[in-house]
């Protein structure tokens, strides 16, 4: 297969697998404002969203809820909105019309249309919901076509290798956004009500993966920091944990290589992490933001380790074209 | 005859128009026995039952995928349907037989010509053609001149454009010699007419045309350097299809030909040179690539030789290509000979360098680089049709009887600025051919030409029976191309 094509399918996967999350993330924040138990401040809200998104906002000044809304979702111009998402994701397939099937194209091509003709204002004054439910059932439909129509040769694993890869990025991102809103609340004073809100953030961020109800069959318990994140980080049957998603990507990076074989530095660095979550020892070391952090850099460098060995596989010495490049 | 026309509701209002050939009506020598048959099998149909026949034909278009890309604000790209026509376009035997043997000779004959240009520079020395005409050619690749390229083919695909007179005879109008596109049209034509009209291929022995992408991939594997060909290497020649990507309005075509051929569909950043050797960028790393079928112009080919700036291309192809380490399809500099000015000189190549009369005549042209032709084309604008020598797709031809005065004027003033240019010919009525216009509920005559598709390979030129009849779609118009509202029809070479 040509390196072009790995590359394009790789990142229709992961742009594919971003616009869903950054939605979901966007919607049930978003909502969650309304029916919080105290109403927290929509500028928190509002904060954490751009936080997600990649865009952090300076300074204090206060933020406007239209502005924020637009910028995220319907902003061509700002490379993480999630239009320019779904943008990206579909100019990545539109490449690959003869390697995917029709039906894939077809169904890429129709999310990508319905973002394009969304109303931008109607979008920020009351079509977040119905906007970000539609990005989920479109992505849903995507994800069968993906499964269910190509051979689950080296092209679907690559598609795969992107949405796996994604997922985690994502989940690391999400959570630990999620962690950081819980400490700003702890730190407001009244500690009763501060309970109350810790547990709601709790809720949400279990909804977030849309993981609040398997969460309750898993735990038969109440939710506390605990089971949350144990069920985030290391259920190993629960399809949005770092776990799960860690063990897809090291099955898939050992396929596409042919064999297990350590010396395959993407093959080492998935198992390497995999064995991390499957083993984190929450009495010892308890999800640390050092965890987070470094494991988002090994998630990235796992992303060049598969870049060098499928996308740039030949770099040419004395190519005198390619330096200005 | 369009005193016999048929009672039936789809031909109903079928009148040829004085001063034209209708193919399907009129008779002329050569002209196909059966088509009152053909029409039989329209005529038995209701126009309700016609009209669910064509809406079955266009989604075949459709679900085949063969769209054309239409740009638009933000990348959107909608795809639109190149519009067919239900009605083939037949030719009988004894003609194509002609025509094959004539286009034949035309291919062998140009690709002497290119050669000699690039090489011993004869015809030009003995005066046959005039050398500053091929010299000031835009499609002249100075660079050429140092190459051979292998089993001394260049034009591995010609394109021949033809158009049927009022005498019944066909001239060549014109041919492509770069990248002639069309094929995918070919192919997609007889398979909707297949799908909706399956019952008329049980009466009439009809050529395949399926076999294109074989013929093609034979022709290119011919061509292969020494020592790649066959079973000499591990896995026979690598040939690839090179496409400026899906942006491309023919990148269907490009995509089809890859597929139907099991060859890569590469784009310029997938190949690099290394050692004067070009390789393909895969997952498992580089593997040698052997032919490349390009189909991006020669301006983009390679920025060490040509545009310095074109991302399309690949760095030291041209050197590579020098050493013989790979073979560029079609050559590059073969321009030079589908130029309009250099084409009306085709017949005296045949005769140069075959030593034979050309089989099919030329469309008469007057180059209006020559001053006689000039002083002719100036005096009589009014009744030629005026083309610039380097552009295709029908843009900037100017019909002479269609122009105001002050447009007469205003065209007379640019030949005489640059008569290079230009060429003139007499307006030539192309043939009609019966063709489906939904506004009216029944069929009309519409101009119809063909374009033909002429493969040279190591081992002799072969001709894809039949080819792609493009169709003027506006009443009266005479522009086929489908950048300008043309469609095509299936184009059935009868085979017994």
């Amino acid at each position: 297969m040509l390196a072009r094509i790995a590359t394009n399918l790789y990142w229709t996967g992961r742009y594919l697998e971003r616009s869903e999350h950054l939605a979901r993330y966007l919607r049930v924040q978003y909502f969650s404002m309304l029916d919080a138990p105290m109403g927290q401040s929509k500028d928190f809200v509002l904060r954490s969203v751009l936080d997600l998104f990649g865009d952090a906002p300076g300074g204090e000044a206060p933020l406007h809820e239209r502005d924020v809304l637009l910028r995220v979702g319907m902003d061509y111009d700002a490379p993480f909105s999630l239009r320019a998402t779904v943008r990206s994701a579909r100019e990545n397939a539109s490449s690959l019309r003869h390697v995917i099937s029709t039906e894939l194209w077809e169904a890429i091509n129709a999310y990508y249309l319905h973002s394009q003709h969304t109303d931008a204002e109607h979008f920020a004054q009351r079509g977040l919901y119905d906007y970000t439910m539609e990005v989920s059932r479109h992505c849903a439909v995507i994800r069968s076509r993906i499964d269910d129509t190509l051979l689950h040769d080296p092209a679907w694993m690559f598609v795969k290798l992107g949405v796996h890869l994604e997922r985690v990025a994502q989940l690391l991102r999400i959570i630990s956004s999620k962690l950081q809103d819980i400490r700003v609340i702890a730190t407001h004073d009244s500690p009763n009500d501060n309970e109350v809100l810790k547990q709601y953030q709790y809720t949400v961020l279990l909804k977030i993966a849309e993981g609040f109800d398997m969460h309750r069959r898993a735990y038969r318990r109440r939710t506390t920091q605990r089971t949350v994140l144990e069920f985030l980080l290391s259920h190993p049957l629960f399809s949005r944990s770092v776990l799960y998603n860690l063990q897809k990507l090291h099955d898939l990076l050992r396929r596409l290589h042919g064999r297990r074989n350590l010396g395959d530095p993407a093959q080492f660095r998935a198992g390497r992490l995999e064995a991390r979550f499957r083993y984190l020892d929450y009495e010892a070391e308890g999800p640390t933001d050092r965890l987070f952090a470094d494991t988002l850099e090994e998630v990235y460098a796992l992303h060049h380790d598969i870049e060098r060995a499928y996308f740039n596989p030949v770099t040419v010495a004395n190519h005198p074209a390619q330096a200005d490049q | 005859m369009s005193d016999q026309t048929p009672p039936a509701t789809l031909f109903a209002d079928y009148t040829v128009p004085k001063g034209t050939l209708d193919e399907s009506f009129s008779d002329y020598a050569g002209a196909y026995g059966e088509y009152a048959a053909i029409r039989r099998v329209f005529e038995e149909l209701s126009a309700g039952a016609f009209g669910r026949l064509n809406e079955s034909a266009k989604l075949s278009f459709l679900n085949q995928g063969i769209t054309y890309a239409v740009y638009s604000e933000q990348g959107g790209g909608r795809e639109k349907i190149f519009p067919f026509d239900l009605f083939p376009r037949i030719i009988a035997r004894a003609e194509w037989e002609q025509l094959e043997r004539g286009l034949k000779q035309r291919n062998t004959a140009l690709n002497l010509f290119i050669r000699d240009v690039y090489g011993a520079r004869n015809i030009l020395r003995e005066k046959r053609v005039p050398e500053q005409l091929v010299k000031s050619s835009a499609h002249y690749v100075p660079a050429m001149r140092e190459i051979r390229p292998r089993a001394k083919v260049y034009t591995h695909i010609c394109g021949t454009d033809l158009v049927r007179h009022t005498d019944g005879k066909f001239y060549v109008l014109e041919d492509n010699l770069r990248s002639p596109s069309g094929v995918s049209y070919v192919l997609g034509n007889r398979e909707a007419l297949r799908r909706t009209l399956y019952g008329m291929f049980r009466h009439v022995p009809v050529q395949a045309v399926n076999e294109y992408p074989a013929m093609l991939l034979r022709t290119l594997q011919s061509v292969a350097p020494p020592g790649r060909s066959g079973s000499a290497s591990d896995d026979g020649p690598r040939c690839v299809v090179l496409t400026p990507g899906p942006f491309n309005s023919a990148y269907y075509e490009h995509s089809l030909l890859a597929r139907t051929m099991d060859c890569e569909l590469v784009e310029g950043p997938d190949l690099y040179v290394d050692d004067d050797t070009v390789y393909l960028r895969t997952i498992n790393g580089p593997r040698r690539v052997d032919v490349i079928y390009r189909r991006i112009d020669d301006a983009y080919l390679d920025p060490e030789v040509f545009k310095s700036d074109s991302q399309l291309g690949v760095a030291g192809l041209m050197r590579a290509y020098a050493r013989g380490r790979v073979t560029i399809v079609n050559a590059p500099g073969t321009g030079i000979a589908d130029d309009k000015a250099i084409c009306a000189y085709v017949p005296e190549m045949i005769r140069y360098y075959l030593d034979e009369e050309p089989l099919i005549d030329n469309v008469p042209t007057h180059i209006c680089s020559k001053e006689e032709d000039l002083q002719y084309t100036l005096e009589h604008l009014a009744e030629l049709v005026v083309k610039p020598v380097d552009m295709s797709g029908g843009y900037g031809v100017m019909i002479g009887d269609r122009l105001t005065k002050e447009e007469l004027t205003e065209l007379g003033e640019k030949v005489k600025a640059n008569p290079r240019n230009f060429i003139a010919q007499p307006k030539i009525m192309l043939s009609t051919h019966p063709t489906y216009i939904e506004e009216r509920g029944g069929f009309a005559p519409r101009h119809i030409d063909l374009r033909t598709f002429t493969l040279l390979g190591a081992e002799g030129p072969e001709v894809l029976p039949g080819g792609l009849t493009r169709v003027a779609l506006r009443e009266g118009s005479l522009i086929v191309n489908s950048s300008q509202g043309g469609g095509s029809k299936d184009t059935w070479v009868i085979s017994e």
